[in-house]
């Protein structure tokens, strides 16, 4: 780690008075906007920043909705910023606590120190604290090896990642997995982040191919393509996803005992799909979270340009509430609608079943089959009720054990392909709500079964 | 070690097997609904034959599996043509269910009303050597009197169990390309060269095979790798039913991999010149054997007649940019005068 100086060498010199680089930076951006920090109404103000280290820089700075970090030169070791923070309520964890995550969130680094001291030296305030934040960066080349256990199968995931390729928190990833039925994906994605405009836009660019086995459904998929993607923030807790997707995709019958209206679904097609996702996130912690809920919306329009052209839109929800200590209730829900205008096929339907939709259920195991193979449907609901306590007897309580929990579910939902086609969308709407009843009733049966009870990490 | 030499080693109870099998024909309507009771022992094997070669990935994966003896599921004359049978069988069949009651009842129920033949639309998108094949197994089941209707789809060929077309569906299975259909109606009870003795079939077999390994490859030259044919014919055609620019990339895919097939057949470097004699040299093979009569073997037809019509027939009906094959096809006038025949007698029938 480098040095920490808890003190600017000279005030004077300071670009605009608040910032000052130990070598001038051209930055091409807009002017750096007043650096006030304003978390849930405590505002901090922020009188003076100093880089550390005088062969790298990492200029923090701010604007009233978060801290970004622009780092133009600096490659490998540590680097750290000061600044003098003069709080003008006394929240000063909060505030640690919010810039520690935009650093970590810029996923250029690791080791994040924060270190206090009372302020000192010549243009100090009074009442102000000196703040230094130690990064370590992470290297120019980062690879990995994981494994991970999908609805399909267990895979073995390669990975190499170019965290900050231009200094600009832009990032370069590839990923090849391997599973054991032989099939073997890859993708190769470009991230650019623009920390600093309004919105906080990310622009991705990825090229991926991907192999599916769906023994359930008797057929394998081959897609090959190419995702775009803005995501960026209308809110502190709305988050948004612009997406255009093309893609080829290679459906080819699984197996000799496949069913023929799978079969007939086969053959090479091409798609084209905008798509946008809105997000809603007021929980805790994304994973076992402890209040709060949670919304996404995936609206999706496939047919300007290729060999298929549908309306998909769905709806998921959560929401959790603590009951009493570390009893976690959650509820969730959702809905999806796919209207077909041309050329959807099996692989396009919505399936439901599996741990990743409807825990208790077979994979895909809810709703039309053709031969005992499920073929999906084009409207969905599901719901489930979820209890989620620390395993019995709290062994580990303060290490491992708390990355379990044991869960407690009850879900329903229904699956529903209305047969006819090209009738009033009421109609259609009739035809799911008495299938509706059916899927309730199937339902019911499966949760008067004893409510399984599963660990999952 | 192929599958043959496994039904070899039963050769001695033949008779026995055959006499069983019969046995349990007879009986298989009254047995078969009642699922509860123990099916016979040929019901057992024939279902065994059948799972295998449902099961089976593809024609290696069978040959080590199968150790205890199976009984042949199908009556043949002697084991060379069983294992014939078998071998395209397991490559070319694709059944829906495991359910032995039903299984039995398919494979020995006459001939269904509602078959299917599944094949690549005809204006605008089959190709030369999917016609010839697409006629082919038309003429045959219409030589047999099976009714059949022609179903067309873009993705026929995707569709069908062997990659390739035409296919039929027949109730819950689904059988593609001409031998095998040839063998499954046989199974059926249907069969056109069930006089013939032994060393005619053996010649009729020998002369089909003359025909795959002549007649296709040359459609397939033509089609795919003369140039002139490919850019305004193939190309064209092939493209036609996939969106931009997915018509271009199965194109290329698909001239790969004949191009590669051509090449494991030595046929990629061969020029125009040099297949075309190879095609003179079969088709004056083939019109010697057919001489004055009307057919191949005797007065009626056989699966060679409707092979040969649906090649000859489509060569000199395609029109092409390259109109040399359909020349030295015309100059065989015995050939083309058996390929109106059959279109007289057995399509423009009411």
């Amino acid at each position: 780690m480098g040095t920490v100086h808890a003190k600017a060498d000279n005030v004077d010199s300071m670009g605009g008075g608040i910032f000052e680089f130990e070598e001038p930076i051209e930055l091409d951006d807009e002017p750096i906007p007043k650096p006030t920090i304003k978390l849930n109404g405590v505002r901090v103000e922020i009188s003076r920043t100093k880089t550390l280290e005088p062969k790298t820089h990492c200029v923090f700075f701010c604007d009233t909705a978060a801290i970004h970090i622009i780092n133009p030169s600096s490659r490998f070791g540590s680097t750290g910023a000061t600044m003098e923070l003069v709080l003008v309520n006394n929240a000063i964890f909060q505030v640690f606590h919010f810039v520690r995550r935009a650093l970590d969130s810029m996923g250029c680094f690791r080791d994040i120190g924060v270190y206090i001291d009372v302020s000192s030296g010549p243009g100090s305030t009074p009442e102000g604290l000196e703040v230094t934040f130690q990064v370590k960066e992470l290297s120019r080349i980062v690879g990995g090896i994981n494994t991970t256990v999908s609805e399909n199968e267990g895979n073995l995931v390669l990975g190499v990642k170019m965290p900050n390729v231009l200094g600009r928190g832009e990032k370069l990833q590839a990923e090849y997995s391997m599973g054991y039925r032989s099939s073997s994906n890859f993708s190769l994605t470009a991230t650019k982040p623009y920390p600093h405009k309004p919105l906080v836009p990310v622009l991705s660019a990825s090229l991926y191919q991907q192999n599916h086995e769906y023994p359930w459904s008797g057929y394998r998929l081959l897609d090959r393509g190419i995702l775009l993607d803005l995501a960026f923030k209308s809110s502190p807790v709305t988050r948004h996803n612009l997406q255009w997707e093309g893609m080829v995709r290679d459906t080819s019958v699984l197996s000799k005992t496949t069913s023929f209206k799978v079969r007939e679904s086969s053959g090479p097609q091409m798609k084209s799909i905008l798509r946008h996702i809105v997000t809603v996130d007021h929980r805790d912690e994304p994973i076992f979270p402890t209040k709060g809920s949670w919304v996404q919306f995936t609206s999706e329009l496939a047919g300007l340009g290729g060999g298929v052209a549908n309306l998909k839109t769905e709806l998921h929800a959560q929401t959790n509430h603590s009951l009493f200590e570390s009893v976690v209730l959650q509820v969730t829900g959702s809905l999806g609608v796919l209207h077909d205008m041309f050329g959807t096929e099996i692989p396009d339907h919505f399936f439901l079943g599996g741990a990743t939709t409807l825990r208790g259920f077979t994979q895909r195991g809810v709703g039309p089959t053709s031969d005992g193979q499920y073929t999906g449907g084009t409207m969905y609901w599901a719901s489930g009720v979820h209890v989620y306590t620390p395993l019995p007897f709290q062994p580990g309580k303060n290490g491992l054990g708390s990355l379990f929990r044991s869960h407690m579910f009850l879900n329903a939902g229904c699956l529903a392909l209305p047969e006819e086609k090209g009738i009033p969308a009421l109609e259609s709407l009739r035809a799911v709500r008495r299938r509706r009843a059916t899927g309730r009733r199937t339902a019911c049966s499966s949760a008067s079964e004893p409510t399984s009870c599963n660990i999952l990490k | 070690m192929s599958v043959y030499n496994l039904w070899d080693k039963e050769m001695n109870e033949a008779k026995l097997k055959t006499s069983l099998s019969s046995d349990w024909v007879f009986h298989s309507p009254v047995a078969t609904p009642r699922s509860s009771s123990p099916p016979s022992r040929a019901g057992e094997t024939i279902f065994n034959n059948y799972i295998d070669i449902i099961h089976s990935e593809s024609n290696l994966s069978t040959e080590a599996k199968q150790t205890e003896p199976l009984d042949r599921p199908f009556d043949f004359f002697d084991d060379e043509e069983f294992a014939f049978g078998i071998n395209l069988l397991n490559n070319n069949v694709a059944c829906v269910g495991d359910n032995i009651t039903k299984l039995i009842q398919m494979a020995q129920e006459p001939w269904p009303d509602n078959v299917k033949l599944f094949q690549p639309y005809e204006v605008e998108q089959i190709l030369l050597p999917d016609n010839a094949s697409c006629l082919a197994v038309q003429a045959f089941l219409k030589m047999c009197n099976l009714p059949f209707e022609v179903e067309m789809r873009w993705n026929a060929e995707f569709m069908s169990p062997s990659g390739r077309v035409p296919f039929i569906k027949c109730g819950a299975f689904v059988v593609s390309e001409l031998e095998p259909i040839v063998q499954f109606a046989a199974n059926k009870g249907v069969s056109l060269c069930g006089r013939l003795s032994t060393e005619e079939k053996a010649e009729m077999r020998a002369y089909m095979s003359l025909i795959t390994n002549v007649l296709v490859n040359a459609e397939l030259y033509i089609s795919w790798l003369d140039n002139d044919t490919y850019n305004a014919v193939t190309k064209i055609r092939n493209s036609s039913v996939y969106p931009w620019p997915l018509g271009w990339l199965q194109t290329r895919a698909k001239r790969n991999t004949v191009a590669k097939r051509l090449k494991a057949l030595h046929w990629h470097d061969k020029t125009l010149e040099q297949v075309l004699s190879d095609v003179e040299q079969c088709c004056n093979s083939l019109s010697q054997r057919l001489g004055d009569k009307d057919y191949f073997f005797g007065n009626t037809p056989t699966e060679l007649d409707a092979l040969v019509f649906g090649h000859v027939f489509t060569i000199i009906t395609t029109r092409l940019p390259c109109r040399r094959l359909a020349e030295v096809m015309r100059r065989h006038e015995g050939l083309v005068a058996h390929a109106k025949r059959v279109d007289e007698r057995h399509f423009k029938r009411p």
